[in-house]
C-alpha cells in the first residue's frame, strides 16, 4: 500500500471513528446489559422463574376456556389479537391488542397487558412494572429518540462497520506484531496504542458481527424503501415477495362458539418432532380471517436455526402458512441467523442455558467499549504535542474531559438505577421514573466530571463508586427479597443469581483496578514529557 | 502519529465531493447494482435476502473508493454513470415484464 494510501486509511479510521466514538460506547455499554435483559427483569420482580428448559405444550392452555373467560369479562373480541408467551406456571400473562375494526368502540380499541390463572381462568389485570432492563434495551439503539434514534443506530453501525475495515487495513502488515507488543511501563499514547490494538484485534470478528447486523437492523429501512423501486414504490409488496402475503384485512364477524381453537393446539404440539412451541398468537378474533398462530423452536442443541412457525386458517380448518425448522430454505434463515448471533441466542452451554455464552459476549462488548475509549485517548495524546496550537491542544483536551465524562459516569449511574429499581415499591416502576432517574443522574454525574477537568479524577472515582454501589447490589437484593446470592443459587433461579453474581465480578474489578491505579506523577510540564519520549526511544513505532 | 495531513484533502469542495460520493454515491452503485440483479435473475427472493445484508458490504467497498482517487467529482462521474447504467438495466427490465 502506498503511503499516500495508508495515511487515507488512517485519517478515515481516527475521523469514523471519533465521530462515533460516544454513540457507539452507549450502544456496546447499553448492549452488554440488555444481553441479561429478561434476567434482569426477573431479578427486579424477585419472583421465582424457573430458567427450565422443558418443553411446555401448547395444550398446556385451554384457549376455548381463555376466550370464553374474556367475553364473559366483557370484551368484545372481534378483531382484536392475543399473544401468549407460553411460560408455564399458575399466573400465565398476556397481550390483548385493541381491535382493528373501524367500527369498534374506543374501549375495544385499546390494547390489554392481562393475565390469567391457569386453573380458574380468571382474568386479572397485571400491573405496568417497567423494568430498567427495558430502558438498557431501548438505550441499546436509541430508541428513547423514537424512530430517529433507531436510524441514528443504524447509521452508529455502519460507520463502525467503516472504522473497523479501516482499523483492518491500517494493522493489517503488522498485525500479528501488534497483537503481541505490550508496554505498560511506556508513555501513555504507546499503552493506549498497544491496548487499542491488541484487544481490538481479538474483538474483530465480534465486532465485525455486531457492525454488520446492527446495520441491518437499524438501516434495515434503505432494504425495503430502495427495493421497492422495483414495485413502485410500494414497500409492502417488496417485503410480500421477500416474506410471502400477509393479509391484514379483517374479514366479517363470525360466530365465535362455531368455532374451536383447542384442536390446534393439539395440531401444533404434533406438527414436527421436538418442536416446543413459544409464542402462540389467536390473531383477529371471531372473524373470517381467524388465524391460530405458533411459533416455537426445537431444542438449540439440535441444530443452530432452530425456529419454526406454523398458522392455520380457524375459519377453513387449514394451515396458512408454515416454517418447518427442519428444512429451511435460504431466504428463510437470514433473519434467523442474524437474530440468534446478535442476541447471543444460541449453543445451549451449560446448566445455565444461554448464559455462558452471554458472560463471554459480555466481556467482549465491554473490551469493545475499552477499545473505543482507547481510541480517542490515542487521539488526545497524538495531538497533545508541542506543535500543535495551545488553542487547538486547549480544544481537544476539553473534548477529551466530556467525553470520558459522558462514558465513564455510565457504569456508576448503571449500578445505582440496579439499586433504585430494587428499593422502590412497584408501582413507582414506571417509564418516566426509571428515564428521570437513569438519564437525570447520567447527567449531572456527566456534568460533574466535566466540570472537573481531570481525567485521573473522573476514571478513578466513577470506578470507586460503580464498585461500591456494584457490591451493594447482591446485599441490597438479598435484603429486600430475601434472594441472597446463595440461596437462589441452591433453589435454581438462575436468573437472579446471575444478576448478582454479574455485579459482584464487575464491582471486583472496578475496586481492585482502583486499589491499583497510581495517581499521574503530578502535572508534568510539556517540555520534559517530550524530552522523557524521547530518552525511552520507541523500539516500535506503530505507525 | 496523525495522519499526515500532506497526503489529506484539504480543499472543502474536494471534502465535500469525496464524503458525498462514499456515502450517497456508494449506497446508489450499491442498491441499483442490485436491483438490476433482482430485476434480470429468475429467483428474486433469494437476491433480496442476501441483499438484506450484501447491501451493507458492497456499500461499505464502495466508501472507501472517492478516498482513494484524487478528484472527488471524478469519483461521482464514475458512481453516477454506474448507477445511470443499473438504472437503465432495471427500466428495461421492469418495462419489458409489464
Amino acid at each position: 500500500m502506498s503511503k499516500r494510501n495508508y495515511n487515507v486509511f488512517f485519517h478515515l479510521h481516527t475521523v469514523s471513528g471519533i465521530v462515533i466514538s460516544v454513540g457507539l460506547y452507549i450502544i456496546f455499554f447499553a448492549g452488554a446489559f440488555t444481553l441479561f435483559e429478561k434476567a434482569i427483569h426477573h431479578w427486579e420482580e424477585g419472583e421465582a422463574h424457573a430458567t427450565t428448559t422443558e418443553t411446555i405444550p401448547a395444550t398446556s392452555i385451554d384457549y376455548d376456556r381463555l376466550t370464553d373467560s374474556l367475553q364473559a369479562k366483557g370484551y368484545d373480541l372481534y378483531g382484536r389479537s392475543l399473544y401468549i408467551t407460553l411460560e408455564g406456571g399458575e399466573k400465565q400473562a398476556f397481550f390483548l391488542s385493541g381491535s382493528t375494526d373501524s367500527l369498534a368502540s374506543e374501549a375495544d380499541r385499546k390494547e390489554a397487558q392481562l393475565s390469567f390463572n391457569t386453573t380458574t381462568y380468571e382474568i386479572a389485570d397485571q400491573p405496568e412494572r417497567y423494568s430498567f432492563g427495558s430502558l438498557l434495551y431501548l438505550l441499546h439503539f436509541f430508541y428513547q429518540l423514537d424512530r430517529p434514534g433507531y436510524y441514528l443506530s443504524g447509521a452508529v453501525a455502519l460507520f463502525f462497520l467503516f472504522a473497523l475495515i479501516t482499523g483492518l487495513v491500517i494493522h493489517w502488515k503488522k498485525i500479528v506484531l501488534s497483537f503481541y507488543v505490550f508496554r505498560p511501563g511506556a508513555k501513555l499514547k504507546t499503552i493506549w496504542t498497544d491496548a487499542h490494538t491488541a484487544l481490538g484485534t481479538i474483538g474483530i470478528p465480534f465486532q465485525f458481527m455486531y457492525a454488520l447486523t446492527g446495520a441491518m437492523f437499524g438501516l434495515g429501512v434503505l432494504v425495503g424503501t430502495s427495493g421497492s423501486v422495483l414495485y413502485e414504490g410500494d414497500t409492502e409488496k417488496f417485503y410480500a415477495e421477500l416474506y410471502g402475503e400477509h393479509n391484514n384485512v379483517l374479514g366479517e364477524r363470525v360466530e365465535a362458539s362455531a368455532y374451536r381453537l383447542n384442536p390446534y393446539a393439539d395440531s401444533v404440539d404434533h406438527r414436527w418432532a421436538d418442536f416446543a412451541p413459544k409464542y402462540i398468537g389467536l390473531l383477529k378474533l371471531e372473524s373470517e380471517n381467524m388465524q391460530f398462530r405458533a411459533y416455537g423452536y426445537l431444542d438449540s442443541k439440535a441444530q443452530f436455526l432452530n425456529n419454526g412457525e406454523v398458522v392455520y386458517d380457524v375459519v377453513l380448518g387449514k394451515v396458512n402458512h408454515e416454517h418447518n425448522p427442519y428444512e429451511m430454505s435460504y431466504a428463510e434463515s437470514i433473519w434467523p441467523t442474524v437474530s440468534r448471533l446478535h442476541y447471543a441466542d444460541y449453543g445451549n452451554l451449560g446448566t445455565l442455558g444461554d448464559y455462558t455464552l452471554k458472560f463471554i459476549y459480555f466481556i467482549l462488548a465491554v473490551m469493545t467499549c475499552f477499545v473505543i475509549i482507547s481510541g480517542v485517548l490515542i487521539w488526545l495524546e497524538a495531538r497533545n504535542k508541542r506543535n500543535v496550537p495551545e488553542k487547538e491542544r486547549r480544544y481537544n483536551e476539553r473534548v477529551g474531559h466530556i467525553y470520558l465524562a459522558i462514558c465513564l459516569s455510565m457504569l456508576p449511574m448503571t449500578a445505582l438505577t440496579f439499586i433504585v429499581a430494587k428499593l422502590i415499591p412497584v408501582g413507582w416502576a414506571t417509564e418516566t421514573f426509571f428515564n428521570s432517574v437513569f438519564f437525570g443522574g447520567w447527567l449531572l454525574l456527566s456534568v460533574f466530571f466535566w466540570r472537573k477537568q481531570d481525567n485521573y479524577f473522573t476514571n478513578r472515582y466513577t470506578l470507586l463508586a460503580s464498585g461500591a454501589l456494584g457490591m451493594l447490589i447482591p446485599l441490597v437484593n438479598g435484603l429486600v427479597s430475601g434472594h441472597w446470592i446463595w440461596r437462589a443459587f441452591l433453589n435454581h433461579q438462575y436468573e437472579i443469581f446471575i444478576i448478582d453474581v454479574l455485579w459482584l465480578f464487575l464491582a471486583t474489578i472496578c475496586l481492585f483496578t482502583v486499589y491499583r491505579m497510581k495517581k499521574p506523577t503530578a502535572k508534568v510540564p510539556i517540555q520534559t514529557r517530550r524530552k522523557r519520549s524521547v530518552a525511552t526511544k520507541e523500539v516500535f513505532q506503530p505507525s | 502519529m496523525p495522519a499526515n495531513p500532506k497526503y489529506l484533502t484539504a480543499s472543502k469542495r474536494q471534502r465535500f465531493a469525496k464524503a458525498s460520493a462514499s456515502i450517497l454515491g456508494g449506497f446508489l452503485v450499491a442498491a441499483s447494482f442490485h436491483l438490476a440483479l433482482a430485476a434480470w435473475l429468475p429467483d428474486r427472493k433469494n437476491i433480496f435476502a442476501t441483499y438484506s445484508f450484501s447491501l451493507f458490504l458492497v456499500w461499505m467497498g464502495l466508501m472507501f473508493i472517492p478516498y482513494l482517487m484524487k478528484n472527488g467529482w471524478t469519483c461521482w462521474l464514475w458512481y453516477g454513470s454506474i448507477t445511470l447504467f443499473f438504472s437503465v438495466i432495471i427500466y428495461l427490465a421492469e418495462s419489458s415484464t409489464i
